[in-house]
Formats: structure tokens, sequence, C-alpha cells
């Protein structure tokens, strides 16, 4: 299979999990910010769920991003700035996903806020990751 | 309001077991990175062959233009595309450029355009890449 198979595979098999984080992110958010209990249960379902199918998801991304990269994991210019940001990103998101399927959809009030800060961290670093992936294929 | 039947692992417990999963998924990625790079110029060389461009067989490689090969495809053929013929980066057929000036580009690139490859490639692998470009014709 050529560079180009693997060109579109990664771009289908990335914006899928991307699209779920943040989705994932964003149900988090409104159970944040909601108060009426049986709202807020069904927002933290939405995103237990999506960020465990996101997090599956970001396997295939990376594993199709190296192998389009020829398992380069670092590389120079406009490649290396994408892994500056893909590494911290799928690393953070990976745990993220692994820490709510172990304790489930409804963590305490504290763990939470602060699984809620780091999904923040991990987005803004997935969409910096994104952008300079993008800016490899439309950049120029 | 908490419902503690979906709850399964202490939130402590789960944090740790979580740090070890993201590195293990991150050695794991690593690995298989390493398998891909040591498996590409085992893979690469047919996708050359098959390409449609390089329909015709390629010629055969010296020791310094297959290592210059290699070089190629770990760090250039990301924007100069696996045959060389250009895709992000220019087409590298038929260079019209003295070997000092290719070397020159390598090690400094060029501003805006192409990065350096100076830290990187020493001038044995240098030499090697200007050995495999000057294999491509046609």
């Amino acid at each position: 299979m050529n560079s180009l198979f693997w060109e579109r595979a990664h771009g289908g098999l990335t914006h899928l999990p991307i699209a779920l984080i943040f989705a994932a992110g964003f149900f988090d958010a409104l159970a944040f910010f909601c108060r009426r209990s049986s709202k807020l249960r069904e927002f933290k379902a939405m995103g237990y769920w999506l960020v465990i199918i996101g997090g599956l998801g970001s396997f295939g991304a990376v594993f199709s991003g190296l192998v389009l990269s020829k398992g380069v994991i670092g590389g120079t210019g406009a490649v290396l700035r994408h892994h500056y940001f893909v590494w911290p990103a799928f690393t953070l998101i990976v745990g993220l996903a692994t820490w709510r399927f172990l304790v489930g959809r409804d963590p305490s009030r504290r763990a939470f806020n602060l699984y809620l800060a780091t999904m923040l961290i991990g987005c803004s670093l997935m969409g910096a990751a994104g952008f300079f992936g993008g800016e490899m294929l439309l950049g120029h | 309001m908490r419902d503690k039947s979906v709850k399964n692992w202490s939130e402590g417990k789960a944090f740790l077991v979580a740090i070890c999963a993201s590195g293990t998924a991150l050695a794991v990625m690593f690995g298989v990175a390493t398998v891909v790079r040591n498996g590409q110029s085992a893979i690469s060389i047919p996708a050359f062959a098959t390409s449609a461009q390089a329909a015709m067989k390629p010629p055969e490689l010296t020791v310094d233009a297959t290592q210059g090969r290699h070089l190629f495809l770990m760090n250039c053929a990301h924007c100069h595309g696996d045959d060389a013929r250009g895709d992000e980066g220019p087409d590298l057929h038929d260079l019209h450029r003295s070997d000092a000036r290719i070397h020159e580009v390598i090690t400094a690139g060029i501003k805006g355009e192409m990065p350096s490859f100076g830290k990187k490639l020493g001038d044995p692998d240098v030499q090697h890449l200007i050995a495999y470009l000057r294999t491509l014709h046609g």
C-alpha cells in the first residue's frame, strides 16, 4: 500500500477520535455547568463513552500516522511540529480514557473537575497537533 | 449526585493505572515506529517498483546509493515523495546542480522552504544522499 493510501487512511482515522474527544470534553463541560441531576448524568454518560471510544480510536490515528511517516517519531520541519503535540496529546488522551473507564461514569466532584481541566489541556494539544498536521497538507 | 453503582475503582488507584496505561501505549507506539522503520526498506522497494512512473525496473544501486536511498526514505520522502518525483517538495530527478550545491542545500536548508539537516546528517550521510540522487534519472 502506498503513501497515498496511508495519507487518506490517516486523515480518516484521525478526524474521528478528534471529533469524539472534543465532543467528550464538550459534554463533560456541560455536566460541569449543569445543575439538574438527570441531565447531569446523561451528559456524564455521553462524556464517558465518547472519551473511551475516542481513546481507542486514537491508536488507529497514531498507527496510520506512523506508517505514513515511515516510523519517524520526531522528524523535521512541519512533521516535527506536528509530532511535538501528537505524542503528549496521545499519552494524555489514553490516560484520561483509561482513568474514566476505570472510575466509571460518575467520579467525585473534585476528581471530575481535575479530569475536566486535564481534558482541556488534552483537547488543546490535540487541536495543535491537528492544526500542524493540516498545515503539512494545506499550508503550502 | 454520585452513582455508586457504576464506580468500579478508587480514583487514586485508577489514576496510577491510567499513568501506566498511557506510558505503555506510548511505548507500544514507539515500538511500532521501530518496526515500521526497520521494515521500510523491505516494503519501499516493491512500492517504488510498482509506482506508475517507475514502471521500469529501478537501476542497480551502489552501496553508497543504497545507504543514500535509506536516508532519503527516512528524511526526505515526506516532502519529496517515496520515488523522489516530488510532493510538497520538488522532483529530484535529473538535478542540474553541483554536488557542492546539493550538499549546501541539504545541510543549510532553504529559508522558509526546506529545513536544515546539517545537525542531523553528517558529511558521509550527505555524500550517500548525493550518490542516491545522482541515480535518479528520467
